[in-house]
């Protein structure tokens, strides 16, 4: 069944032109998507998130960078979740904040992915010595793992130049520490199409490795990579968040993690205050929930051995 | 088999120089860890440039590396900037509390994600198969830490019925080892629950997902046709197959634990490394830090030695290699 | 001008010591009347990094140790009390100082301390340089013990601060089991940690019996405490993370008091709840906007002055301080505690927020909106901004920041852009001290006698030793040096008053705030806490003191000892906020919070249940 499909799309490849191709499997991950109801959802509530984010301005009751009540209030028609410690709207933080919180997770989970890629498919296309310096180096970062690692990397990053804001540096942080996983897929990825019959001739054909990548290895690694985008957007949003609970963060950005930091600090917990940092914490599990269901989606696609699976 | 050990060896001490070696230049990166002191005007220069020569910061960098790594070649780990004494005793402190934590945690979350997953997989489409998973994904997607302010609210404030903070009583006499026992189970409730929900979480849907990908593969088929009860299917041949690409994930995790549970120790004020080991970073503590690394990087060697064990009991393909 | 400073010391010590005498004689024959017994437990948000106290930096460190070791001498409240030191005099040079320890005061392993221990204290702490209050005793030659009670210390130079800053913060530490300690590391004692109990020997109150790392610390009374047995038991002191955790271990009565920084809007929350009264101690340190002043614009004095009608000091006390804090004075010296008596009423008033006003000031400089974007430019027609740094830790600091900044982005005909920007701390203090920031959010500690303006303003200090805003003026250096050899306390007050005058003329920096700082802690189970107006609640006294309660406790919770400004008077009403009739920011009681807190969380479970059964229906797998 396998051998099959990858065959089917070998050949569509092979004849259709660039739109075509295109189309053509966009016709197909649509077919394998909508027929399945949690990806479904996920894109339903991803949608939903995302508009909010980009139309912010206009939902928005108030803008949350200005004063517009007392400090503290509790929640009441005005301010349907109350106010923050400066008098600044929640409602509207939480609005606006789904637009900085999706935009780290984004720009940390594309730069990871640019970082993976580029060196998976390197390592997978050369072979040789370049693979085993760049699997080393891989294996390396794998064995330094998750939050404290991260960690580490921002208090480096602000001694460079990107360390001017804070946020710069934990986008970064949290790109370099996830780029790994990515590494290993498309060097895995690059090393099956590479074998592969059309590969073989665009090199008898005499295209240059640049071409050959870029034509004929980057399309089929694709999928992998929009993959590898979606799920590391979700593991960056939990990532940003850990990290302004830790007070690593960037207080000047108002994230859905921040807010969170902003009521710990301000003991919203001692007072009771449940309005300031439960419902940040329920926007981050559904952002991400809604982004790992749309992934599972998309997994089902790329590897269809687990179609209808979920 | 005996060339695959080698190799493994030989790659294993690559990767352990490369690491400690990393380590040291990327923290020499960071900052003078002494800078505190500088700034503070209870402390004068004098004290600063005597502390620096105690800790040896004043030497060239190169002289700086060789004294590491001979020290580090002899089991020395050096003094501790941040605390002022052995990083290796600094660290043992700790090292006991997050075993204690870890290692429980991680082996139930794993074999609940096993178990879970396994029925789930085998069950799929199923109500009980959606509705695990889904718990499962409003689990993955929550932050850490906030599921464990959540939980400590509800039973350590609200119902009071946890302590809110320590691993055990503190001052409480106790009139017998069980009454410690006991007193440290209840401490230790809150932060192991934690930890396990979110390790199973996270873990349950790779094992489902294997597993439902062994299920496709014709020798199940031909199992199942062949009239084997469901079970042996599932347990003997389906399960073991589905496992081996998770033994390595499940198994790292180990190799991990000195990196602790930060979020989770920092929410329930519970000794561990992790938060050492944050406040390591924090503060610049190059010592510590590079004496977390060795350990560290000794664990997952040591780990994926034992994985590769696993492997062999688990995949016969290697074994009759 | 030794000799100046010598005069001036022998009358302040001698009033100093005539003034504490009773205070003293009482509590060195104490009535015991209460009850022993009980354990106090305390918690600190860290855990002390070593138990040598030569060695011993951070703050929590030292506060850990606090209640094993005694002092000679000590701050109380302000003034410099004796402790260990029965009698102290001090040569007419300055040179050497003679000081009497009484006779019947033993280290908790039964051994005397004897003016050896002094002796020896006093020299490793002089001659060790990597000991972490060699600073304040780098003037010293030797110390010898002169008879078992007497100790003799000399100086290499005159040094008037030895007495208040060496001799008060320094404990006596046992000879007997540091002098073995000291041959055997050397250098080396640095990086030692001693064995509990057995060397961690002090002749204070507690002595510590044991430390779980991680966890807390536990103390047992010392018996034979020269002043008399403490009233408690045992103390723990526990260390919790996050203020939260540490707050509500108070109102659930697992810890009696809790000694971090807390903000202060726990305040009304934690006085609802039975039992547990709050110490709210006035801080000293002074919360200051500094700028660099080398550096463009705010080098020019006018500028400054613009800065200073931007800012509304009580508006950031009411809100980001919810009240709980004293707005700061233009001249930089605090209205209270051991600085009120130098303190220029005159200049209280010298700028109020007035926008218009700055706009007048930026419009005469050339600060002007040419190109109509509603932000001003600088007078050659480029664009202008700033860059303002709270340190990152510091949310007040923080929030703080971002009102000035809003505040200069509302200057009427046209705004001043400055950014809020925030860094670790550690990579922008080099660049405060190399003048490569514009200006900051600095708090910093005044000291206790009126010239320690010399340290904050002197040109001589400009940079790394304290005067951050690179502020220079013949007249404050003149000044501040004439405050170090007056001696008459009347010319000292007018020299202290033209100084403030000049400041908050020229604005080097402007004071935003002086915090105040409660700390909760148990009334219904515990009486006698020392609590002083400037200091915390975790203190000696208050360790001598305290003791189970004998009376029923209050049934109101006391009142703060320094009356607390009432919530918030009036900050300026919502501009867009429709509702001025929404209710009043009262707490949530605790009842009402529970069950609110109970429909989020059914929420949560209908959400999840709701996914759930969307999954379920989906279409079965063919």
């Amino acid at each position: 069944m396998t051998e099959t499909v990858e065959v089917g799309r070998k050949e569509v490849i092979l004849k259709r032109t660039r739109w075509g191709r295109i189309k053509d499997s966009l016709n197909e991950f649509w077919l394998v998507f909508s027929n399945n109801t949690s990806a479904l959802v996920g894109l339903a509530i991803f949608s939903v998130i995302l508009m909010v984010a980009v139309f912010a301005p206009f939902i928005a009751p108030y803008d949350p960078y200005v004063k517009t009540g007392m400090p503290f209030e509790a929640p009441s028609d005005a301010h349907l979740l109350g106010t923050n410690d400066v008098g600044e709207d929640i409602l509207s933080e939480l609005i606006y904040g789904a637009r900085i919180s999706l935009l780290i997770g984004f720009v940390a989970a594309v730069v990871a992915t640019l970082i993976g890629g580029v060196l998976g498919l390197l390592s997978g296309y050369y072979g040789g010595v370049v693979d085993e310096v760049i699997m080393r180096f891989t294996d390396v970062w794998l064995a330094f793992p998750g939050l404290l690692f991260t960690i580490f990397l921002a208090a480096v990053l602000v001694r460079t130049p990107i360390g001017g804001r804070i946020i710069y540096t934990v986008i970064i942080a949290i790109a370099l520490n996830s780029w790994s996983g990515v590494a290993r897929l498309v060097r895995s990825v690059t090393l099956k199409v590479k074998e592969m019959p059309f590969v073989e001739a665009a090199r008898a054909a005499g295209a240059s490795n640049f071409k050959i990548i870029f034509r004929h290895i980057l399309p089929n690694a694709s999928p992998i990579l929009l993959v590898s985008v979606l799920t590391r957007i979700d593991s960056a949003m939990l990532t940003e968040a850990s990290l302004s609970f830790l007070g690593i963060g960037d207080p000047t950005v108002k994230s859905w993690g921040m807010i969170i930091h902003y009521a710990m600090i301000r003991n919203a917990i001692v007072t009771g205050r449940w309005w300031w940092f439960i419902p940040p914490g329920l926007m981050i599990s559904i952002t991400v929930l809604s982004i790992i269901l749309i992934s599972i989606g998309l997994e089902e696609y790329i590897n269809p051995r687990i179609r209808r699976g979920f | 088999m005996r060339r695959v050990l080698v190799r493994r060896a030989i790659t294993s001490l690559i990767t352990f120089f490369i690491a400690i070696s990393l380590v040291f230049v990327i923290s020499r990166l960071t900052g003078d860890p002494l800078s505190e002191l500088i700034e503070n005007p209870e402390v004068a220069p004098e004290t600063v440039e005597a502390l620096r020569r105690a800790f040896g910061l004043d030497k060239p960098l190169y002289v700086q590396y060789i004294n590491f790594i001979q020290s580090t070649l002899v089991g020395q780990l050096g003094y501790s900037i941040n605390y002022k004494r052995p990083v290796f005793d600094v660290i043992m402190e700790k090292l006991p509390y997050t075993i204690a934590l870890l290692i429980p945690a991680i082996t139930l979350s794993n074999y609940f994600a096993y178990r879970l997953g396994v029925e789930s997989g085998w069950r799929r489409g199923k109500k009980f198969d959606i509705s695990i998973t889904s718990v499962s994904l409003f689990i993955r997607a929550t932050p850490h830490f906030w599921l464990a302010i959540v939980l400590l609210y509800i039973f350590g404030v609200w119902l009071g019925i946890f302590p809110i903070f320590g691993a055990v009583t503190a001052g409480a006499e106790y009139a017998s080892i069980w009454d410690w026992l006991k007193d440290y189970l209840w401490h230790y409730f809150l932060p192991v629950s934690v930890i396990v929900i979110r390790a199973t979480g996270a873990m349950f849907l790779y094992i489902r997902n294997s597993l439902v990908e062994t299920l496709g593969e014709d020798y199940i088929t031909t199992a199942v046709a062949k009239g084997l009860p469901e079970k042996i299917v599932l347990y003997k041949h389906a399960a073991r197959n589905a496992l081996l690409p998770a033994v390595t994930v499940m198994g790292l995790r180990y190799a991990f634990i000195i990196d602790g549970a930060v979020l989770t120790e920092t929410v329930f004020s519970y000794p561990g490394t992790g938060r050492l080991v944050y406040e390591a970073i924090v503060y610049r503590d190059f010592f510590l830090l590079q004496g977390a690394v060795i350990i560290l990087t000794t664990s997952v060697i040591f780990v994926n030695f034992i994985i590769d064990l696993i492997y062999l009991y688990l995949d016969p393909r290697v074994r009759y290699r | 001008m030794s000799r100046k400073m010598v005069g001036l010391l022998i009358p302040l010590l001698a009033l100093l010591l005539i003034m504490s005498t009773p205070a003293f004689l009482k509590l060195a024959t104490p009535v015991r009347a209460q009850q022993y017994g009980g354990t106090l437990k305390i918690a600190l948000p860290s855990e002390p990094n070593t138990f040598n106290w030569f060695a011993a930096g951070s703050t929590w460190s030292l506060d850990v140790l606090y209640p094993s070791y005694d002092r000679l001498f000590r701050w109380k409240n302000g003034t410099l009390v004796p402790e260990l030191a029965k009698e102290f005099s001090v040569s007419p040079d300055g040179l050497t100082y003679t000081i009497t320890i009484y006779n019947n005061v033993t280290f908790q392993d039964g051994k005397p301390l004897t003016a050896e221990d002094v002796a020896f204290t006093v020299n490793v702490l002089a001659q060790q340089d990597w000991t972490y209050y060699h600073g304040y005793f780098k003037s010293v030659d030797h110390a010898e013990a002169v008879d078992t009670y007497t100790v003799k210390i000399f100086m290499k130079e005159l040094d008037v601060g030895f007495q208040a800053l060496g001799l008060a913060v320094m404990n006596i530490m046992p000879k007997h089991i540091w002098e073995p300690l000291l041959q055997e590391h050397g250098d080396q004692l640095a990086v030692y940690n001693p064995k509990i109990p057995d060397e961690v020997v002090g002749s204070g109150p507690f002595q510590i019996v044991e430390y779980v790392p991680g966890q807390f610390v536990r103390y047992k009374a010392f018996d034979n405490y020269w002043m008399g047995r403490p009233y408690a038991d045992e103390l723990i002191v526990n260390f919790i993370t996050e203020a939260s955790t540490a707050i509500l271990a108070v109102q659930k009565g697992e810890i009696d008091a809790y000694v971090g920084w807390v903000t202060p809007e726990v305040v009304p929350t934690l006085l609802s709840t039975e039992g547990v009264g709050i110490h709210i101690y006035q801080s000293s340190t002074f919360y200051h906007w500094g700028f660099i002043n080398t550096r463009w614009p705010f080098n020019i004095t006018d500028f400054r002055r613009a800065m200073a009608y931007c800012v509304n000091k009580q508006e950031i006390v009411d809100t980001v301080l919810s009240g709980w804090g004293i707005p700061g004075s233009w001249g930089v010296v605090m209205p209270f505690g051991p600085n009120a008596q130098w303190y220029n009423p005159n200049v209280e008033n010298k700028y109020t927020f007035n926008l218009s006003k700055a706009a007048e000031i930026l419009d005469k400089l050339g600060f002007k909106d040419v190109d109509g974007d509603g932000w001003r430019e600088a007078p050659n027609g480029s664009d202008f901004s700033f860059e303002i740094y709270p340190p990152h830790y510091d949310i007040i600091r923080i929030r703080a920041a971002q009102m000035i900044s809003d505040w200069l982005s509302q200057i009427p005909g046209g705004g001043i852009k400055a950014i809020v920007r925030v860094l670790e701390w550690k990579t922008v203090w080099p660049m405060i001290k190399k003048a490569q920031v514009d200006t900051y959010l600095l708090g910093s500690g005044p000291g206790n006698d009126i010239s320690w303006l010399y340290r904050r303003f002197h040109t001589r200090e400009t940079g790394g030793t304290g005067n951050w805003a690179h502020y220079s003026n013949p007249e404050v250096d003149n000044l501040t040096e004439a405050l170090k050899t007056t001696l008459d306390p009347e010319k000292r007050k007018q020299i202290a008053w033209r100084i403030q005058e000049i400041l908050a003329d020229e604005v080097p920096i402007i004071v935003l705030y002086y915090r105040k700082f409660p700390q909760p802690y148990r009334i219904d189970k515990w009486e006698g806490w020392y609590r002083p107006l400037t200091g915390g609640i975790f203190n000696i006294w208050t360790l001598r003191e305290v003791h189970l309660r004998t009376t029923a406790p209050p049934t109101s919770p006391t009142p703060p000892p320094t009356s607390p400004t009432p919530p918030p008077t009036s900050p300026s009403p919502p501009p867009t906020g429709p509702s001025p009739t929404s209710p009043s920011p009262t707490q949530p009681g605790g009842g009402a919070a529970n069950t609110q807190f109970l429909v989020m969380l059914a929420i949560i479970i209908v959400l999840v249940i709701i996914i759930i059964v969307l999954l379920v229906r989906r279409r079965s797998p063919v």
